[in-house]
């Protein structure tokens, strides 16, 4: 028999998925993004329904719904990456859980596995904050602005943040061997950004 | 300026690290459960939570003081031997030893710091060991670090802990060197001011340690602060 904390539950969750189904998939991918692998980003993505469905009620505005996710989905990856410290004491091999090739050509495949391995291998360099902008910044398209507004920052904070951790990246790649030395400085392109992502190349679109 | 052709997701498009992620791009779209997976894990997440809650609850229902000074600290140490400073108290402990010995180390260790009937508890895994003290019904040594700004009282806590990296092992001498600065560090150095972002707060313990020949890491959780001694500068 259902109690009254189950059936509030499902109301609750009723609600929250009313609200998250325009934005199911891009939210998912957010959560796999900045948490660095697909299986941490799924349980980071159910941990922030969990912590939202607490909250949903005190919503005022359902429009703004989806800042007010991405902002809870942020502060849980936060207190999960805080007690993940001694996994990251002990660092294990970074590398996404990817199993299924996204076409037919399998060496096509393997680049891209390779590349995400790459990639994520990479941003596990950077401190979290960091990580955290430079996803939200180049992989996920929002504007500086709006990255401010999720990480709950100047805008100053984050164009250091997204130089900083650029910076780590191109030191990373270079120690691979697949940057040449910085010529230019490269950094001084992101104060002259567009913030506004619409205005940005297709591929900065939010997904 | 930048044209926007040339812009790939916000970066550029000779970054190195362009191609690789678009890659993260597209795997990470892949096999998303589906909203009524989801749903249903998130269903079942929450019952497992209010079970959880449920059982704590139970546990502390008949000893409310009791909550208020349980477990000061929770260590799960995956390396052989470990370091905890807990401000002004440094304890060490070999997890290759008996759950009693480690038991019986820590808990004089505490007594000869002053912690007045210290409870420990070891639990032994087979890769980790958790250790849970108390301080048996008294309080623990304060570790607070209480700073106040013109003069008006602070009125959150700042818990500091120093926590050292498996990797770094120390010598005696640095031990005694570690407890000494934990001891002699100034409050006033570590005052969070208005508008401090995260990265600037942590820089202050950053550069703290590093003035005393250590690179370490910080992590910021609430009013604690943890600060990680990685190795020698």
């Amino acid at each position: 028999m259902a109690t009254v904390t189950d059936i509030n539950d499902a109301q609750r969750t009723q609600q929250l998925f009313e609200l998250l189904d325009p934005i199911y998939d891009e939210s998912r991918a957010l959560a796999r993004r900045v948490a660095g692998s697909n299986a941490e980003g799924d349980d980071l993505f159910q941990d922030a329904v969990v912590r939202a469905m607490a909250k949903v009620q005190s919503l005022r505005d359902p429009s703004s719904f989806r800042f007010w996710f991405y902002r809870i989905l942020l502060t849980v990856n936060r207190s999960r990456y805080r007690r993940s410290l001694w996994r990251r004491i002990v660092p294990l091999d970074a590398s996404p859980d990817i199993t299924d090739p996204v076409g037919d050509d399998g060496s096509e495949w393997e680049d891209k596995r390779s590349s995400a391995v790459r990639a994520t291998q990479a941003l596990a360099t950077l401190p979290n904050v960091q990580r955290e902008a430079v996803v939200l910044f180049e992989i996920h398209g929002f504007s500086i602005e709006e990255v401010a507004d999720l990480q709950k920052v100047s805008l100053s904070a984050v164009k250091s943040r997204v130089s900083r951790g650029r910076d780590r990246l191109r030191t990373h790649y270079e120690k691979l061997g697949l940057a040449p030395p910085m010529t230019t400085d490269v950094n001084n392109q992101i104060s002259q950004l567009p913030s506004n992502p619409t205005t940005r190349n297709q591929e900065g679109a939010i997904r | 300026m930048t044209s926007d052709k040339t812009l790939i997701s916000g970066g550029h498009s000779s970054d190195p690290w362009c191609s690789d992620f678009a890659a993260v791009r597209e795997t990470t779209v892949l096999n998303v459960p589906s909203r009524h997976e989801a749903r249903a894990q998130v269903l079942r997440a929450v019952e497992d939570k209010v079970q959880h809650r449920g059982f704590f609850a139970a546990r502390f229902a008949g000893r409310p003081i009791l909550m208020a000074a349980v477990i000061a600290l929770v260590l799960l140490v995956l390396a052989p031997v470990s370091y905890a400073l807990v401000t002004r108290l440094l304890f060490m402990f070999d997890t290759n030893q008996t759950e009693e010995t480690i038991q019986h180390e820590v808990r004089e260790q505490l007594k000869s710091a002053g912690v007045v009937k210290p409870t420990v508890d070891v639990d032994k895994s087979d890769d980790s060991t958790k250790v849970v003290i108390s301080g048996g019904g008294q309080p623990l040594p304060d570790p607070d670090v209480r700073a106040s700004t013109d003069g008006k009282p602070v009125e959150s806590k700042v818990v500091v802990r120093i926590g050292v990296m498996p990797s770094l092992k120390l010598s005696p001498e640095e031990i005694t060197s570690l407890q000494e600065i934990a001891k002699n560090a100034d409050p006033k150095l570590f005052v969070r001011t208005d508008g401090m972002s995260d990265e600037d707060y942590s820089g202050l313990f950053i550069d703290y340690a590093a003035k005393h020949g250590f690179e370490a890491e910080v992590i910021l959780m609430d009013t604690n602060v943890t600060i990680l001694l990685k190795s020698r500068l």
